[in-house]
């Protein structure tokens, strides 16, 4: 960005960071809506019957700064057939085994790790093993692409409970 | 009344360019004066069109959905950046460039620009100076050479 007014400048500074993110993501929303609208050969007219909303609603959604809904962006995601939104899905392949002793009360022993390597998986799985003559109960908590592997291994010779999300 | 302007920088960016105009005797622009103008009764206003301004211009290009289109003439670039009850007048060349003018508060229920003198005179000053930059693109003596206007950039409306 070169030859920014110096007012423009002053004003931009004075901004929160946090609503100039706001306006950054809203904005890339509309732009992105304005560019499948230009690729499929669509005017506000056609959105607007397409969504089943006044051409004026359209009109605020399209022109930045409109604090679109999850629900609106899904809706428009799919009248589209395409991705406005898209999220970096950042979660660790983690296991996570609760065991219980006959008090059933607190967990007697709470195991954690995030099995990148399988050699780390197996040493955990083991110590599992060991531990299912003694232990009464478990609670499996995994999430990522380990959950499915975790819930079949952990779920033989202990009353097991499985949470995590997908 | 027969007045010289220029063409000066606002911002210019890799996605679009935005100028301003600035009449002969003045120090500032059109488009410095309306953000200074408002600066502190409509902050928040000001801060989301001078955001939006500086978004247009270096990330998404001026694309007609950002703007009111058809606010003056059927055979002008007219538009308005509006925020709330702020407008501020334009014109806009394609995805690339716009050059900003004045403007000023159209209140809800009122109808049309015409309605509000400082408005009124916004839009017919555009409305000329489209005219004479439409004439001098035509014959070659300004061009835009990817988002820069370039050449002879300062007018007298005495040209009309």
């Amino acid at each position: 960005m070169k030859n920014v007014n110096v007012v423009l400048k002053r004003i931009l500074e004075k901004i929160p960071s946090k609503k100039r993110r706001f306006h950054r993501i809203s904005s890339d929303i509309s732009a992105q809506i304005q560019e499948y609208l230009r690729i499929k050969g669509y005017n506000q007219k056609d959105f607007s019957a397409l969504m089943g909303k006044k051409q004026s609603e359209i009109s605020k959604w399209l022109t930045g700064n409109h604090n679109f809904t999850i629900k609106t962006i899904a809706a428009i995601e799919d009248e589209l057939d395409e991705d406005i939104v898209c999220v970096p899905i950042h979660i660790k392949n983690t296991i996570e085994v609760h065991y219980f002793g006959i008090s059933n009360q607190l967990p007697t022993a709470v195991h954690t790790i995030t099995p990148d390597y399988s050699a780390e998986l197996q040493e955990f799985y083991l110590n599992f093993q060991s531990a299912i003559p003694i232990q009464k109960k478990a609670i499996v908590k995994a999430q990522g692409s380990m959950r499915k592997k975790a819930f079949s291994e952990f779920s033989e010779g202990i009353q097991t409970y499985m949470v995590g999300a997908k | 009344v027969n007045r010289k302007f220029k063409i000066v920088e606002f911002i210019i960016g890799d996605k679009s360019s935005f100028y301003s105009i600035q009449f002969e005797g003045k120090s500032k622009s059109e488009a410095q004066e309306f953000f200074e103008k408002y600066e502190n009764k409509y902050a928040e206003e000001i801060e989301d069109i001078a955001d939006n301004i500086f978004l247009m211009s270096g990330r998404q290009g001026s694309t007609n959905g950002f703007f009111k289109l058809k606010e003056g003439k059927i055979d002008d670039n007219v538009c308005a950046i509006s925020e709330g009850d702020l407008r501020l007048y334009c014109l806009r060349y394609g995805n690339i460039a716009v050059i900003l003018g004045s403007g000023g508060i159209k209140p809800k229920g009122v109808g049309t620009y015409q309605d509000i003198p400082i408005l009124n005179k916004a839009v017919k000053e555009l409305q000329d100076i489209c005219k004479l930059i439409d004439y001098r693109i035509k014959s070659e003596e300004i061009y835009w050479q990817r988002y820069e206007l370039k050449g002879e950039l300062e007018f007298k409306t005495e040209e009309l």
